[in-house]
């Protein structure tokens, strides 16, 4: 089982990515320099930060869900 | 790219992104992961770079550069009902866009241009917000015209290459071509949007 940290760093790539992704949109509402701002300097580096976030989490992630060599149970014996 | 499908790129973006952050949990398993990948890089980054080229090819219409104030005598010149105002010429009888009007004229202008270009434009808009604006008639390009923005429909045309203006020095056109004479010189295409006079000048009514 993954750590909740990983999650919570994906809830909040997740924000910072809809974010930007909703300021984006919004900028095209208007044909203004403005909206054309808006997107350079607040929708696209919210959407890059979120992606980078992302990123980082799953680089940082243990993996704790990769199959490795587990502890073997073997076999019981009967004795007595 | 057309702008619905667009809106319905962002709109998809948008859903997945959602979807991941409301339910982190489907990150567990491989599929889920996969999923996060495609909704948290993938289909953000195409978006951001269709949103980019939407915006940039936005940005050569005629309303963004009259969006601002300042500008707007300028597009009322486009309008003047003289043909020696060689804008308003250009634009009446469609030798240029007239939905890209300001652009296919000012190629190398703000966004499109070089890096100081670039700047320019940004310190445009602070002063448009934050600084005095200046009266229209005072606004003068940072660089003489290049001759450039004129060749690349004129040159080799037939109309342009054997006009008697034209051919009355032989040495004009080459010196035109070379870019040493402009176009816009004294006693040539002088007068092009000349906004200090339009107080007195009548507007052609265009019936479209």
């Amino acid at each position: 089982m993954e750590a909740p940290g990983i999650e919570r760093r994906i809830k909040w790539a997740s924000s910072m990515v809809a974010a930007g992704l909703l300021i984006q949109l919004l900028s095209f509402l208007k044909l203004h320099p403005l909206a054309f701002v808006a997107f350079i300097a607040l929708g696209v580096p919210l959407t890059a930060g979120g992606a980078v976030l992302y990123l980082i989490s799953i680089v940082a992630a243990p993996h704790a869900s990769v199959p490795g060599p587990g502890p073997q149970i073997l076999p019981s014996k009967n004795v007595g | 790219m057309p702008s619905s499908l667009l809106i319905g790129l962002f709109a998809i973006a948008l859903v997945l992104v959602l979807l991941i952050g409301l339910r982190p949990r489907l990150t567990r398993s491989r599929e889920g992961k996969i999923l996060a990948f495609v909704a948290l890089f993938i289909v953000p980054a195409i978006a951001a770079w269709a949103g980019f080229s939407m915006h940039m090819d936005r940005a050569q219409s005629r309303e963004f550069c009259l969006s601002c104030h300042v500008m707007s005598d300028f597009g009322k010149s486009l309008y003047v009902d003289d043909p020696s105002y060689l804008a308003a010429r250009h634009f009446q009888n469609n030798r240029v866009p007239r939905d890209r009007a300001c652009y296919t004229c000012h190629t190398d202008y703000t966004l499109f241009g070089g890096v100081k270009s670039k700047i320019r434009g940004l310190r445009h808009l602070q002063v448009q917000y934050l600084g005095t604006i200046p009266k229209p008639a005072d606004i003068k390009l940072y660089e003489p015209y290049n001759n450039r923005e004129c060749l690349h429909c004129h040159l080799g045309a037939r109309r342009f290459e054997e006009s008697s203006a034209h051919r009355r020095d032989p040495d004009l056109l080459n010196t035109v071509k070379a870019g040493r004479r402009s176009c816009l010189s004294n006693g040539c295409h002088d007068i092009v949007h000349e906004v200090g006079s339009l107080k007195d000048a009548t507007f052609w009514k265009s019936s479209q």
